[in-house]
Order: structure tokens, then C-alpha cells, then sequence
């Protein structure tokens, strides 16, 4: 068990550091209607970690340019015959299938793929967690200065300009957010799975709280259980930590929503 | 009820009403491509006046709200604020996203919570009769009470200029009634111009407030006891004004006018 301890504790750490973002940002995706804008950002993660690779670049300056050319891209296909969760969608699977091509032919770093489509959390050690949590404290900051624009956007956007909030730069602000976001939860749960662990925290959240602030709180709570369940269900069945890390918040989610319709349901009968 | 509490610091000049200026529009025209929606509107609103926008369908009094609000801009023209607008708004509709938990208390704390004192703030709720409704999820309200917290939303701002964007769609009679009487009496401390869109014409031309018709461009503009004789208004309104009236097709009769 301490032997253990010492190989998993600096995956563990950061994976908590990095859900302490991941939540309350989940929350504002949900909030703001982004899920498959996020989906496709964290699919291009991939094709910005494969160009880094490629020409030799820092990995965050590759996947900052692939997801400065999704936004511009997708202000490009902005059409209002297309339903734009679709565009989104065949965004997020261009990316990937650009993404993996690059990386399993014009690069050596075949034998990671896996490693960045599911995460590879135990590779880090202690040397790299001042990076993530100094990247997680910058996350953190600029979410807690948008933040109150951000509710009163996702409330009633007329409403919230008048009180002069600005929709457009709020929006980019956001973006440059979970792109950043992105980048760091590429190492921990890998682009496939970025969503599940945005989203997943704050949908079963969602089924149990009566406040914006009470469903940042109940998934930051589950986002720490999925983390420190999902890093040692990793070492015990020898799997990616991403995938032990998203099955664990996902199992956690049918629950809470079995759970919430039982206590519906009984709630109903006693009643009539 | 607590009029005599309200803690008013202009003590009793009611009658500056319509003599200082607070917006002006002036030649404002408004374009989609070729569709024009507006054009060559000239509209004063002066401090503390009341202000009914009425006119059919399509005449583009959503849009004209859009353009006071900031929200769109002019084509042409331009729009004067005389002094720093403090705008208070209560939407024609009001839909929360299901995946946003927000409680009443949650929505009400999203307005300035520095323009207002503790006790006017209390006001608003016992005026809005809210207290009970602050614990509540905005998601279960009904239509009544959801235009209730709005109404407070926007007052908590204490604007200067209130807009209210066919307030009474979708209430019950009742409500309307009770509604309208509170914008018509609110308390000093609250007093501010206010731009009413609306539809009932029995609240509108009841009153001695300056009534603009709409379509397109302004039909015409007067008190009601001007407005009812001129000839563009009964082209505009005349079937409606002249039988009894009644509210909408579809929703149920208005109450019989001897009743209010």
C-alpha cells in the first residue's frame, strides 16, 4: 500500500488540483450550452498535441493554435440552415481523424496514442505538478472574475447586457478558458474523454442542488471522488486513467439519477 | 400601504413630470437587408413619464424596445440619454435553462444590490407579495409570479427608465388588473419614466398617460382623449375600441370595464 502510495500520489494530486477547475467549469458549460463545443476543443487537442510534435513546438502552443482555428472555423461555418450541435459534432470528428493521422504517420509517437486518446496520469511526477497546479490557479482566477457575467449570461442574455455585460467578449474569455483547460486535462484523461470528465460532475450535480452555487459544490465534491476512485481503479485493473477516471463519474451519475427517481417516484406515491 | 414610510428625498415635486428631458430618438430608422422594420421615428420620454407603445403585430414595438435597450443598433439615427440611463427591463418572455438550478432569491441577487436600502428592498417584496416565493426553483413558478420576480428584478435596479415588454401576456385578469395598478402607484422612491408595450387597449387609453401607436413608422402620438378621434388610430384600432372589449381571441373574456 505505500509503495503504491508513493507511484500514485502525484497522479492523485493532480488529478484532484485539476478537478477543482474541471467542476465549476463543467457547471458553466452545461450552463452556457458549450458540451459540444468543449467535445470538439478537446477532440483538437490531439491534432495540437500532433502538429507540437511534428514541428517541434511546446505542446500548448500547438494545441492554442488548433483551438484558436476551431473558433475562427466554426464563426466561418456559422449557418443558420445547420443545426450548430451538429456542426460541432463533425467538427470534433475531423479533428480526431486529423488528429490521429497525424500522429501515427508523420510522427514517432505511436506508442502514446493511447496515452492521449485515454490519459496517462500515472507518467507524471512530482517535478510536474508545480506547472499544473500553477496553470489550475490561473484557470481558477479568470473563471472567478467571468463568473458572476457568466450566470447572468446563461439566466437571460437581454438581461444580462443591459447591466452591461458584454456577450461577445464573455464568450471568448470562456473559450480561451476551456481551450486552456483542455490542454491541461489532455495528460489526465486524454482528448476523447475531456467532456466526460467536464460534464459528467455536474449533470449528477445537477439532479441534486437548488443553486448555482450548490451544484459547483456537489460537483466539485463528485469530480474529487471520480478522481481519487478512478487513479487506483486504474493501478488495479491496469487501464488508462482516463477511461477508470470517466467510468467511475459516469457510474456515479446513473446512480445518483436511478436514486433521484426512486426518491421522485416515492415522493409521488405518498403524496397521492 | 407603507407610503408613508418610503424614505422619498424629493419631497412632493410630483409635477416635474414630462418637463425634463431623458431620452430622445430621433430619426431612427431600422433595417433587416431590404425589410424595413422602422423608419423615421422621433421619440421623447421625459423624466418620470409614462409612456404606452401600442400597435399591431409586426409593427416592430419589440424592436423599438430592442433599440432603447442597447441591444440592436440604429441604421440611421441616433438615440440621446439626457442624463446616464439606468434601464430596468421585464422581457415579453422569460425562460430559464432546465440545467440552471436558480432559486428566486438567486435571480433577485443578480441586480445591483447597492441602489436600493434595505427597507425599499423590503418593500418590493411585500408590494410583489415575494417573501414566500424566495426558496422557490424560477423553473416551477407560474406565469403570474414569474412576472412578479421579474417586475422586482428590474425595479431592484431602481432604473430611471423601466421597460415593459407586453408585461400582461399570458396573465389571468386578475392578475393584470392588480399588475398594472401597482406600476400606476409605485412609490417615490421608485419613480421613473416608463416605456409600456402593450396590447390592452382598455389599460391604455383608461389613463391620462401619452400614448404612441406604431406601425413601422408612428401612426400617431397623444393623450387618449386626442387619440381616440383621430383618423389613423380608428384605421388602426377602431374595430377593437369601439365593441366591448376583449382581450385576446384565444385567452378568456376581460373583465366587464364597470367591474375595475
Amino acid at each position: 500500500m505505500t509503495a503504491w502510495l508513493a507511484i500514485i500520489a502525484p497522479a492523485w494530486i493532480a488529478g484532484s488540483i485539476l478537478a477543482l477547475l474541471s467542476a465549476p467549469l463543467g457547471c458553466l458549460v452545461l450552463w452556457r450550452r458549450m458540451a459540444f463545443f468543449a467535445d470538439a476543443l478537446a477532440h483538437g487537442t490531439l491534432l495540437g498535441v500532433a502538429l507540437a510534435v511534428l514541428w517541434q513546438l511546446p505542446m500548448g502552443i500547438g494545441i492554442a493554435l488548433v483551438s484558436a482555428v476551431v473558433v475562427l472555423g466554426l464563426v466561418f461555418i456559422d449557418d443558420e440552415r445547420l443545426p450548430a450541435d451538429a456542426v460541432l459534432a463533425v467538427v470534433a470528428v475531423s479533428l480526431l481523424c486529423l488528429g490521429l493521422l497525424t500522429l501515427t504517420q508523420l510522427t514517432d509517437q505511436q506508442a502514446n496514442v493511447l496515452g492521449f486518446l485515454f490519459g496517462n496520469l500515472l507518467e507524471l511526477d512530482w517535478a510536474d505538478l508545480p506547472l499544473i497546479a500553477s496553470s489550475v490557479l490561473v484557470g481558477l482566477c479568470l473563471l472567478i472574475y467571468i463568473w458572476p457575467a457568466q450566470i447572468k449570461l446563461a439566466t437571460h442574455e437581454a438581461l444580462a447586457r443591459i447591466q452591461g455585460v458584454n456577450p461577445t467578449r464573455q464568450r471568448l474569455f470562456f473559450m480561451g478558458l476551456l481551450a486552456g483547460f483542455c490542454a491541461i486535462a489532455l495528460q489526465a484523461v486524454g482528448s476523447l474523454l475531456i467532456s466526460g470528465l467536464l460534464v459528467l460532475p455536474a449533470l449528477t450535480a445537477r439532479l441534486w442542488s437548488k443553486s448555482p452555487k450548490q451544484m459547483v459544490i456537489v460537483s466539485l465534491l463528485i469530480a474529487q471522488l471520480g478522481v481519487t476512485l478512478g487513479v487506483w481503479g486504474s493501478i488495479w485493473l491496469d487501464i488508462q486513467t482516463g477511461l477508470s477516471i470517466v467510468l467511475i463519474l459516469a457510474i456515479l451519475f446513473f446512480m445518483a439519477l436511478i436514486f433521484s427517481k426512486i426518491i421522485a417516484a416515492k415522493f409521488w406515491s405518498t403524496r397521492h | 400601504m407603507n407610503a408613508s414610510k418610503s424614505p422619498s428625498n424629493q419631497p412632493s415635486v410630483a409635477s416635474t413630470d414630462g418637463k425634463t428631458p431623458l431620452l430622445s430618438l430621433h430619426n431612427i430608422s431600422y433595417h433587416i437587408g431590404q425589410q424595413r422594420l422602422l423608419s423615421h421615428i422621433d421619440i421623447d420620454i421625459a423624466v418620470n413619464e409614462t409612456v404606452s407603445l401600442i400597435g399591431p403585430n409586426g409593427a416592430g414595438k419589440s424592436t423599438l424596445v430592442k433599440l432603447i435597450l442597447g441591444l440592436i443598433e440604429p441604421t440611421k439615427g441616433s438615440i440621446k440619454a439626457h442624463e446616464p440611463l439606468q434601464l430596468g427591463y421585464v422581457p415579453q418572455r422569460f425562460a430559464i435553462p432546465p440545467i440552471l438550478p436558480l432559486r428566486v432569491s438567486d435571480l433577485l441577487g443578480q441586480a445591483n444590490k447597492k441602489r436600493l436600502t434595505a427597507k425599499q428592498r423590503q418593500f418590493i417584496f411585500d408590494n410583489l407579495s415575494l417573501t414566500h416565493l424566495l426558496s422557490r426553483q424560477m423553473l416551477h413558478l407560474s406565469g403570474g409570479e414569474t412576472q412578479r420576480v421579474l417586475m422586482a428584478r428590474a425595479l431592484l435596479d431602481k432604473p430611471n427608465l423601466l421597460i415593459l415588454d407586453e408585461p400582461m401576456q399570458g396573465l389571468d385578469p386578475d392578475t393584470e388588473v392588480w399588475l398594472y395598478q401597482f406600476i400606476d402607484e409605485l412609490p417615490d422612491f421608485l419613480r421613473c419614466a416608463m416605456l409600456v408595450v402593450s396590447h390592452d387597449l382598455h389599460w391604455v387609453m383608461r389613463g391620462s398617460r401619452r400614448v404612441i401607436c406604431l406601425n413601422k413608422h408612428i401612426c400617431c402620438e397623444g393623450r387618449p382623449s386626442e387619440l381616440a378621434i383621430s383618423t389613423e388610430f380608428q384605421k388602426l384600432f377602431g374595430h377593437h375600441y369601439e365593441q366591448p372589449y376583449v382581450h385576446q381571441p384565444h385567452a378568456c373574456e376581460h373583465h366587464a370595464p364597470s367591474e375595475l
